[in-house]
C-alpha cells in the first residue's frame, strides 16, 4: 500500500458527498451534500467544481458524460465516483479526524460538546 | 431536499444562455450548462450564478490545459523581446530604446494571460495553422489593449509615461517574439500530435498506413511552419539590420536561424511509406520513423533559442557584471537557468508522447 494522499478540509466534503451519492453523484447533487456537510459554513457550486477537477487529477475520482436529459436542456450530466484510491483517502482522512476527536475529548473532558453536536444524518432524498 | 423557491420560467432567455455558453470553457460547458439549468429559477439568478462559478470554472482549466514548461518558455520570450532584461543605463545592452523592466513585465504578463484562455478554451487537441494564427492575434489584442489602458492612465491618472512601451520596441517585439512563439506553439502541437487513429489492441496494414499518412502530413505541416517563419524573421531581422547596426547577438541570432533551417530542410521530412506494404513492415517503417523524428527535434529547441540565452547574457549578466548590480546578475542567470530547465521538460514531455506511441505501435496485433 503506497503513502496516504493528504486531504484538504474540503477535498475529505467532496469525497464523503460522492461516497454517500454512490451513482447520483454530479455537479448539483454533490454541492446539495456538500452543503450540508459543511453546515452552517456555506459551500460554493464553482468551489465544488473546481475541488472535482483537482481530485480528479489526482486520480482519486474518475468521471463520465451520463445520457443527456430535457429538463437539462438537452445537456449531459458528468457523473463522478470514488476510486480505489480516493476511497482509501478518505479512509485515512476519517481515522484521522476520529483520532482528533478522541483527542479533544480525552484532553476537554467527557462534555466537551456539551450537546453541541449531535450524530449526524443525512437529509432524506427528494 | 426540497428545490429552493418555485420555478417561474423553464428555461434561460436565449441571449443569456448564449453568453453563458459562450463564457464556460468548452471543457466543462456540458456539464456545467447542464447543472445551471437544472437549478435554474429566472433570469437573474440563472446568470448571477453562473457568473459567480466562472472564476472558479476557468481557473481549473487553466490549470488542467497549462504546460508549465511551455508557459515558462512563452513568458521569457515574451519579456525578452520586449527589452524586459535590457539595462537601460547601459548603451551597449541594446541599440533599441528599452523600456523600464516593469513595463516590459506587464506587457508579457498580459500577452502570457492571451496564450493561457487561449489554450483554455480550446475545443480540441488537435492543432491547426489557424489556431496558432488566433493565438497570435489574440496576444496582440490582448497587448494592446493593456497599453490603450495605460495610455489612459498615463493621461488621466498622471501615471508615468515610462510604463507605456516605445514604438519601436513594439514593432521588434511584432517581428521576432510572434512568429517565435507561433513557431512554438504549433511546432509543439502538431509534432506532439502522435495519437494513434486506429483501433486499440487490434489493427490491419491499411490501418497503419493511414495513420502514417495522417503523421506525414502533420510533419510535412510542421516543417512548412517551421522553416517558413523562421526565414520570415531573418528576413525581417536583416532588413531591420540595414538601419540599424546590430548587435554581436544579432549576428549569432540569423547564423543561428539559418542552420536550423538548413537542418530541418535536408532532414526534417518524413520518409514516406511504400504502397502495398504488409503488417509488419508497415509498423517496423512507422516505429522507425517515429524514433527518427523524435531524435531529430530534440537539440532543434536549444538551438533556436540560443540567441535568447545568448541575448539575455548580453543584456542582463554582462551589465550587471560592469556595474557590479548583484540583483542584475542574479535575475539573468535565474532566467537562463528557467529557460534551460523549461525546454528540457519539453523535450522529456515529447520524449514521452513518442515513446507512448512506440509502445502501443508495439503492442498491435494484426486483425
Amino acid at each position: 500500500m503506497g503513502e496516504p494522499v493528504p486531504l484538504g478540509q474540503f477535498e475529505q466534503l467532496v469525497l464523503t458527498a460522492i461516497l454517500m451519492l454512490k451513482g447520483n453523484a454530479y455537479g448539483v447533487t454533490i454541492h446539495e451534500r456538500v452543503e450540508e456537510l459543511a453546515r452552517p459554513r456555506r459551500a460554493s457550486l464553482g468551489a465544488v467544481y473546481a475541488t472535482l477537477d483537482r481530485l480528479e487529477d489526482k486520480g482519486l475520482i474518475a468521471s463520465w458524460l451520463a445520457d443527456p436529459t430535457p429538463e437539462r436542456g438537452g445537456r449531459s450530466k458528468r457523473h463522478y465516483r470514488l476510486e480505489n484510491l480516493g476511497e482509501r483517502a478518505l479512509k485515512d482522512a476519517a481515522r484521522t479526524a476520529r483520532r482528533i476527536s478522541d483527542a479533544v475529548e480525552q484532553s476537554e473532558g467527557a462534555n466537551t460538546w456539551n450537546g453541541r453536536v449531535r450524530k449526524w444524518k443525512p437529509a432524506p432524498q427528494r | 431536499m426540497e428545490r429552493k423557491g418555485p420555478k417561474v420560467e423553464a428555461r434561460p432567455p436565449a441571449v443569456i444562455d448564449w453568453l453563458v455558453r459562450t463564457l464556460i470553457p468548452p471543457a466543462a460547458r456540458e456539464s456545467v450548462v447542464g447543472d445551471l439549468w437544472e437549478r435554474y429559477r429566472s433570469p437573474g439568478q440563472y446568470l448571477f450564478e453562473a457568473l459567480k462559478i466562472l472564476p472558479y470554472v476557468v481557473v481549473s482549466q487553466v490549470r488542467r490545459s497549462t504546460s508549465f514548461p511551455l508557459a515558462a518558455t512563452q513568458a521569457i520570450i515574451l519579456f525578452g523581446c520586449l527589452g524586459g532584461f535590457v539595462a537601460p543605463a547601459d548603451p551597449r545592452a541594446s541599440v533599441i530604446p528599452a523600456p523600464r523592466w516593469e513595463a516590459a513585465a506587464v506587457a508579457a504578463m498580459a500577452g502570457l494571460v492571451a496564450l493561457l484562455l487561449r489554450d483554455a478554451y480550446r475545443a480540441t487537441e488537435r492543432w491547426t495553422i489557424q489556431r496558432g494564427f488566433f493565438d497570435i492575434v489574440t496576444v496582440t489584442g490582448c497587448m494592446a489593449l493593456s497599453q490603450a489602458v495605460l495610455a489612459v492612465l498615463v493621461t488621466a491618472a498622471d501615471l508615468s509615461p515610462g510604463w507605456l512601451l516605445p514604438s519601436i520596441r513594439a514593432l521588434l517585439f511584432a517581428i521576432t517574439a510572434l512568429p517565435g512563439l507561433l513557431v512554438l506553439r504549433l511546432v509543439l502541437g502538431l509534432d506532439g500530435d502522435v495519437r494513434f487513429s486506429g483501433a486499440e489492441s487490434q489493427s490491419s496494414a491499411a490501418d497503419i498506413v493511414r495513420d502514417y499518412r495522417e503523421f506525414e502530413a502533420r510533419v510535412r505541416t510542421r516543417n512548412a511552419v517551421f522553416i517558413g517563419t523562421l526565414l520570415m524573421l531573418v528576413a525581417a531581422a536583416g532588413f531591420l539590420w540595414l538601419f540599424v547596426k546590430p548587435p554581436l547577438v544579432g549576428y549569432a541570432f540569423l547564423v543561428g536561424h539559418l542552420c536550423v533551417i538548413a537542418y530541418v530542410a535536408a532532414k526534417g521530412a518524413a520518409r514516406t511509406m511504400p504502397a502495398g506494404i504488409g503488417f509488419a513492415e508497415a509498423r517496423a517503417q512507422y516505429r522507425r520513423e517515429l524514433d527518427r523524428q523524435r531524435r531529430l527535434f530534440r537539440p532543434l529547441l536549444w538551438w533556436w533559442l540560443l540567441p535568447l540565452f545568448l541575448g539575455i547574457a548580453i543584456q542582463a549578466v554582462a551589465p550587471g557584471i560592469r556595474s557590479g548590480e548583484a540583483p542584475r546578475i542574479a535575475f539573468g542567470i535565474a532566467a537562463v537557468l528557467l529557460l534551460a530547465i523549461a525546454i528540457a521538460m519539453l523535450n522529456r514531455d515529447r520524449t514521452r508522447k513518442f515513446r507512448a506511441k512506440l509502445a502501443t505501435l508495439a503492442e498491435l496485433a494484426e486483425r
